[in-house]
């Protein structure tokens, strides 16, 4: 937490997808299921932590 | 007695003074058999050093004191060498020391040297001054060597977690995935099987401290570090490099200053976390003393606590 996170990707079903614009990498999931085996994958890939957003985005960050 | 036995008798108490403060902290002892040799090699330097003293300054031969001033260069080196030693391992501990706890570690080696040198300085000035048999001069000596060890054992022994916090067990809650430790917020978990896992073997405790600098004290994100550093070493933890989630972590609550640790050790035993944290040292560079200052206690006072 030292200002060194970087958010490496997000992850959205199609209902969250319109919550999210800018330069950031999109991975759309069919489903909550999928979306969560989505995050956990990349998260493992990428050394990174899953946050769940109140809008429910989900956002992998690398800590 | 000769000034030769005088500074190999002194030699060898400060040398086994250097060993009783290498038996007394284990625990913050990285206890591999090249450490020990190390350390004891240099506090038989010291003790040298601090033996040569006084026979040296009573036979004139003060170029002989100056190596004094060198030795203490000399020590210096010793903190720089066990906090790059601590800090090139920090990469691979899954729970890092954090830069505060290895600067005390650092200090704490560079001070044991210290002590090294004082006790044979002080027998080596009890044997060379006082006049009497060489048998009660030896014992004197001795004994005089005991209590500074021990004294100085005491008093660099230093305050613990426990003394300024009282610890409490408390429970582990998700609103919504955002974890927290009774009321105190920790981090947010995204994943569902994290979350589980947290609720199934984490445990939380929340230090409250117990005056204003224990408060302060506490705040200190180095402090924090260390307690959390400890506990994982402690209790051990569940985790590997790839989970971020199952982090430990201690964070403050800015309203009443307490403090929320999160763990997830190997064996769920709060008790045993409670003890943990009791223990662990107060980090000189985490002690601050607003109560030492006028303005310090009047702002204590005004918002009661």
């Amino acid at each position: 937490m030292n200002g060194g996170d970087q958010i490496v990707a997000a992850v959205v079903t199609k209902e969250t997808r319109e919550k999210l614009a800018g330069d950031i990498l999109v991975l759309l999931a069919q489903d909550d299921a999928e979306l969560q085996t989505i995050a956990t994958s990349l998260a493992r890939i990428t050394n990174s932590m899953i946050h769940e957003l109140p809008t429910g985005v989900i956002l992998l960050v690398r800590h | 007695m000769t000034p030769g036995t005088t500074v190999a008798l002194a030699t060898l108490i400060g040398t086994l003074s250097r060993f009783v403060f290498l038996k007394v902290d284990y625990r913050q002892y990285p206890s591999y058999p090249q450490g020990y040799l190390i350390h004891l090699s240099l506090g038989a330097i010291a003790a040298f050093l601090g033996a040569v003293a006084i026979p040296a300054l009573a036979s004139k031969d003060f170029a002989a004191a100056t190596f004094l001033a060198l030795a203490a260069q000399q020590f210096r080196e010793i903190r720089n060498l066990e906090r790059t030693g601590l800090e090139n391992l920090e990469e691979i501990e899954l729970v890092p020391r954090g830069p505060a706890y290895i600067e005390g570690i650092a200090r704490a080696f560079e001070a044991r040297n210290y002590i090294a040198m004082f006790t044979s300085l002080l027998t080596s000035g009890v044997l060379y001054l006082v006049q009497a048999s060489g048998l009660l001069k030896v014992s004197l000596a001795v004994f005089l060597s005991l209590l500074l060890v021990l004294y100085l054992r005491d008093s660099l022994r230093g305050a613990r977690v426990g003394d300024y916090a009282e610890i409490t067990p408390a429970q582990l809650s998700f609103k919504g995935s955002v974890l927290y430790v009774d009321e105190i917020i920790i981090m947010n978990v995204g994943s569902p099987q994290a979350r589980e896992k947290i609720l199934k073997h984490g445990l939380g405790a929340v230090l409250t401290p117990r005056d204003i600098n224990a408060r302060v004290t506490l705040a200190n994100v180095g402090q924090r570090q260390a307690i959390v550093h400890d506990l994982a070493t402690i209790l051990g933890i569940r985790r590997d490099q790839d989970e971020p989630e199952f982090t430990p972590m201690a964070r403050l609550d800015h309203d009443s200053g307490k403090v929320g640790v999160f763990t997830i050790p190997v064996n769920k035993d709060a008790e045993a976390m409670r003890v943990a944290i009791a223990h662990v040292p107060l980090l000189e560079s985490a002690k601050r003393r607003p109560s030492s200052a006028i303005s310090g206690r009047l702002a204590a006072r005004r918002s009661g606590r």
